[in-house]
C-alpha cells in the first residue's frame, strides 16, 4: 500500500510540473518596454558624444532630471548656453590637464563617469550653500552654472572658487574612495576637526592649521581641500596661506606643510602624479581660458 | 486509513486540481500595446498638441510658496518640438522672451520638464540665499499632466502641487499680456464686502501693486472672512489672476451652495452693485462707502484764494470745472487757463479721482529764453530736481504720478506760475532763481497745495466734491532767507457750486 502511495505521489508531483502553459511565451522585440524621452538631440549633445562620450564614456549631463537632484534643496536647470561654456571649461582645464600629466588611461579610468549640472547652488536654510558633490565615485554634481558667465569674467581665481576647485576636490574624493589616503594626515590636526560648526566658528583656519574653513568639517574634506587648492593656486598664493599660518615654522603652518607632504606622497605613490607638474598644468590651462585662447562656445563637430 | 496514506491521497487529488487551473481561460489583454508603447503613444500626441496652437498657450501661474498661492501671472508658451519660448507680464508689458528646451518624460506620469534654464519661466523656482528663498520662490521645474486636450491642458507642479492650467491662444502673446496688464491697472486696490447666494461675507481685495515687479510672496487675492460655526472668524485667501476682461480664481470659489470661477467688474450697473460675476450667479460685490463715480466729481467749482507778493494781498476768486472726459475715464479741471486744462484720472474701482503730473502739451519760452515745456506737477516730491542748465528742462525727469508718495493731510505743491489766473496768457514773470547750495528748490514761484480729504482712507489723495479741496501757497523757507522776501502761507478753497 505504502509503495503505491509513493508511486502516486511522484505521479501528482509530475501531473503538477506539467500544467505549465503550452503557448510559447516570448518576448516581442518589436514591443518595447522602455519609455523614451520626448526630446531631439541638440547640437551640445553631439559635441558632447565626440568629446565626452566616446573618449572618456563620461555623461555630462546639463539637461535637468529631478532625480539626479536632491529632493534636499530647491534649484533650477542649467542655462543651455552657460552648460556649454562649462563643459569646455571641464574638458580643457581638468580632463586634458589630468590627460597630459597621468595619462589619458588614467582619466578615463578614475575620471568620474558622470556630471549633473543645476543652475542654481543648492543653499542651506543657514544662509551658506553648497558648490558641488560627489557620489560614489561616479557623479560629480556641479551647482551654479548660471553664474558661470559672471565668474568667468572674474578671473581664473573666481573660475577657481565656485567652480574647477570643486571638481578637484570632488575628483580627490573618488580618488580616495578608489585608494583611501594615509591615516597619518588625519593625525595631524586630529582635535581639530568640527563637522557642521565649520560654518559659524569665527576662529581663523591658517592658524589652526587649516587651508580653508571647510577643510576643518573633517579629515575626509581637508585632504580634498588641501589637494584642490594646491592645483588651483599658484605658489605664491600658497606661501601666502602658510604666512597666514604664522610661517612655515609656526605649530600652523607646519602642519598644513606636514599635510601636504601627505597629499604630495599619496598621488605620487598610489597614482604616479607629480602634484608640481599637475598644478602647472592646470594653471596654465586656466590662464589659457580666461584669457580667451579657448572657444569656449563651440559646439561644432570634427 | 494511516494518516500518511491520508495525506498522499490529499496531495494527489490537490495535484489534480492543479492541473486543471492553468491555461483554461484564454486571458484577453485589456489594452493592445504595453505600458511603454502607450506612454510613448501617449507623449508624442501630447507634443503634437502643445506644438499646435498658431499663437501657443496661454498660462496661469501660481506660485505656491507657503503651501497655497497667493498670487497668479500670466504666461505664454510656445512649443516647437523641442524648445519653448515663454513670455509672461512680469516684464511690465509682455515684450520679453526666453527659449529653452523642454522634454516629456514618464516619472510618475507623463511630465513636461523644462530642463534647460529659462530666465521667465523658471523665476520663480529660483531660490537664493536670503532668509526663505532658499526655497525659492513657489515654482516648479517639472510638471505632471492631469488633463490633456486640443483646448486645455491641466499640469500640477511636481514637487509644490500648483495647479497650472493652459489655453491655446486665440492672438499674439504680447497683445494678450499687455490685454491682461491693462484689464489690471484699472481694476486693482478696491475694498469692498460681497452678497454670496444671499449671504453677506467680508471681502478684501488685496494686490500688492507691483506692476512689473515682484516680491517673493506676490499678493493677488481675496481675502473672504465670516462668522464660523464656533462663532469665530473664518479667513479664506483666494488667489486669482487677471486676464483680458475678467479675474479668474485660482480654483472655484465656493461659498453658500455657489461656486464661482470668474468675475469682472461691470460699471453699467446702477445701485450698490459695481462688479457681477461673469456667468450670473447670484453674487454681489458692494462698493466702498466712500465710492463716488466720475459724475459725482463733475461740476462747477469756485476757486478762492488769496494772493500775496512781497506783503501786499490780493483776494482772488475763480470759477472753474470738472468735466467727464471724452472716453468717459477720466475728468478735466477748466479754468485755470484758457490754453490750458488739467486732466484728472479716474480709479473706478476705488472711486477716486486723481490729480498727477502732467505735460500741458505747450512748448513757450522761460524767462531765459529757453524752450519750456510747461507740466503741472508737485513741487515737494523728493525726486523733484531744478538743474540750472536747463531751467524747465528738468520737469521731464519727473515723468509719472506721485499720488503713490502722497499721505492724508501731508502737504504737497505744484508749480503755479504758469497757471496765473489774473491773466489770459503765460506768465513767465516770476522768473526763477535756484538755490546756489543745492539747486534743488525753486525760488520766487507759486505753489498750490492740495490736501486729501478723502473720508476713510489714510493713504490716498483725493478729491471730494462734497467737501471741496484746498490749494495753499507757500514759499520755500530756505529761499526767502535767501532772497530775503517774506511771504506767509495762505490756503485757498475749491468749492463746489
Amino acid at each position: 500500500m505504502k509503495k503505491f502511495v509513493n508511486i502516486l505521489l511522484v505521479l501528482a508531483a509530475v501531473v503538477s510540473l506539467n500544467t505549465s502553459c503550452q503557448k510559447e511565451d516570448t518576448p516581442n522585440e518589436n514591443i518595447t518596454i522602455i519609455v523614451a524621452d520626448q526630446h531631439e538631440k541638440t547640437p551640445f549633445d553631439y559635441w558632447l558624444d565626440q568629446n565626452f562620450v566616446y573618449p572618456y564614456n563620461i555623461n555630462f549631463q546639463y539637461r535637468y532630471e529631478v532625480t539626479e537632484s536632491s529632493l534636499s534643496y530647491y534649484t533650477v536647470p542649467a542655462d543651455y548656453e552657460q552648460s556649454i561654456k562649462l563643459a569646455h571649461i571641464v574638458k580643457y582645464t581638468c580632463i586634458d590637464a589630468y590627460d597630459e600629466v597621468a595619462g589619458i588611461e588614467f582619466t578615463r579610468k578614475f575620471f568620474p563617469k558622470h556630471f549633473f549640472l543645476i543652475g542654481e547652488w543648492e543653499y542651506k536654510n543657514n544662509g551658506t550653500f553648497i558648490l558641488g558633490t560627489a557620489e560614489g565615485g561616479k557623479k560629480i554634481l556641479l551647482a551654479g552654472v548660471n553664474y558661470l558667465n559672471e565668474h568667468l569674467a572674474g578671473g581664473a581665481s573666481s573660475l577657481n572658487h565656485y567652480y574647477l576647485k570643486t571638481i578637484h576636490h570632488e575628483f580627490t574624493h573618488i580618488l580616495n574612495q578608489t585608494k583611501d589616503f594615509p591615516v597619518t594626515f588625519s593625525q595631524i590636526t586630529p582635535t581639530l576637526y568640527i563637522v557642521d560648526d565649520w560654518s559659524s566658528t569665527s576662529e581663523n583656519c591658517y592658524e589652526n592649521g587649516f587651508i580653508s574653513r571647510y577643510a576643518r568639517h573633517s579629515d575626509r574634506e581637508d585632504f580634498a581641500e588641501m589637494l584642490s587648492i594646491y592645483v588651483t593656486n599658484t605658489q605664491e598664493t600658497w606661501d601666502g596661506y602658510i604666512e597666514s599660518a604664522g610661517g612655515i615654522n609656526s605649530v600652523a603652518g607646519t602642519a598644513i606643510d606636514n599635510k601636504l607632504k601627505v597629499v604630495r606622497e599619496y598621488m605620487m605613490d598610489t597614482f604616479d602624479i607629480d602634484l608640481d607638474k599637475l598644478r602647472s598644468t592646470i594653471l596654465r590651462r586656466e590662464k589659457e581660458v580666461v584669457d580667451g585662447q579657448v572657444d569656449l562656445t563651440s559646439v561644432e563637430i570634427y | 486509513m494511516k494518516i500518511y496514506t491520508k495525506i498522499a491521497f490529499l496531495t494527489a487529488a490537490l495535484a489534480v486540481l492543479f492541473s486543471m487551473q492553468s491555461c483554461l481561460k484564454d486571458q484577453e489583454d485589456v489594452f493592445d500595446k504595453t505600458p511603454a508603447e502607450r506612454m510613448n503613444e501617449y507623449l508624442n500626441d501630447v507634443n503634437k498638441i502643445l506644438q499646435a496652437p498658431e499663437n501657443g498657450w496661454v498660462m496661469y501661474l501660481f506660485p505656491i510658496y507657503s503651501g497655497s498661492p497667493t498670487a497668479g501671472f500670466i504666461y505664454t508658451a510656445k512649443f516647437d518640438g523641442t524648445s519653448v519660448t515663454f513670455r509672461s507680464e512680469r516684464d511690465g508689458n509682455g515684450e520679453d522672451t526666453a527659449t529653452s528646451y523642454y522634454r516629456l518624460n514618464n516619472d510618475n506620469g507623463p511630465c513636461l520638464s523644462f530642463d534647460t534654464f529659462n530666465s521667465i519661466y523658471h523665476y520663480w523656482a529660483t531660490p537664493a540665499a536670503s532668509g526663505d528663498l532658499y526655497k525659492g520662490r513657489g515654482g516648479d521645474v517639472d510638471l505632471v499632466f492631469m488633463e490633456v486636450s486640443k483646448d486645455k491642458i491641466v499640469c500640477e507642479g511636481k514637487r509644490l502641487r500648483g495647479r497650472i492650467e493652459m489655453y491655446p491662444l486665440e492672438q499674439d502673446p504680447e497683445s494678450y499680456i499687455k490685454e491682461c496688464i491693462a484689464y489690471r491697472s484699472s481694476n486693482r486696490d478696491i475694498f469692498f464686502g460681497v452678497r454670496w447666494n444671499g449671504s453677506a461675507l467680508n471681502a478684501e481685495f488685496v494686490d500688492d501693486g507691483n506692476l512689473g515687479k515682484v516680491t517673493s510672496n506676490p499678493a493677488r487675492y481675496i481675502e473672504f472672512s465670516y462668522a464660523g460655526e464656533d462663532g469665530g472668524t473664518v479667513t479664506d485667501t483666494k488667489a486669482f489672476v487677471y486676464l483680458p476682461d475678467r479675474i479668474r480664481f485660482y480654483k472655484n470659489v465656493n461659498y453658500n451652495d455657489l461656486s464661482v470661477r470668474d468675475f469682472k467688474v461691470d460699471f453699467t450697473e446702477v445701485g450698490e452693485t459695481s462688479i457681477v460675476p461673469v456667468n450670473g450667479e447670484d453674487i454681489r460685490f458692494t462698493k466702498p462707502l466712500t465710492y463716488l463715480s466720475l459724475e459725482d466729481f463733475a461740476g462747477d467749482y469756485t476757486l478762492t484764494y488769496e494772493k500775496s507778493w512781497e506783503g501786499d494781498t490780493d483776494f482772488k476768486t475763480i470759477d472753474l470745472t470738472l468735466e467727464v472726459n471724452e472716453t468717459e475715464d477720466g475728468l478735466i479741471l477748466k479754468g485755470l487757463n484758457e490754453k490750458w486744462q488739467v486732466n484728472l484720472t479716474y480709479d473706478q474701482w476705488s472711486g477716486v479721482a486723481y490729480l498727477r503730473i502732467q505735460d500741458l502739451g505747450l512748448s513757450t519760452k522761460n524767462a531765459k529764453e529757453q524752450t519750456a515745456y510747461p507740466r503741472f506737477c508737485f513741487a515737494d516730491a523728493s525726486y523733484f530736481n531744478f538743474l540750472e542748465a536747463e531751467p524747465y528742462g528738468e520737469v521731464a525727469n519727473i515723468r509719472g504720478a506721485v499720488s503713490g508718495t502722497i499721505y492724508e493731510n501731508c502737504v504737497y505743491s505744484f508749480i503755479w506760475d504758469y497757471f496765473n489766473v489774473d491773466e489770459t496768457v503765460i506768465n513767465l514773470r516770476n522768473t526763477y532763481t535756484w538755490s546756489s547750495s543745492s539747486k534743488t528748490r525753486a525760488a520766487n514761484s507759486w505753489y498750490i497745495h492740495t490736501y486729501s480729504s478723502r473720508t476713510g482712507t489714510t493713504d490716498r489723495f483725493s478729491l471730494v466734491p462734497e467737501s471741496g479741496f484746498g490749494f495753499g501757497a507757500v514759499w520755500n523757507e530756505d529761499v526767502v532767507t535767501e532772497t530775503g522776501v517774506t511771504i506767509l502761507p495762505y490756503v485757498y478753497n475749491l468749492t463746489k457750486k
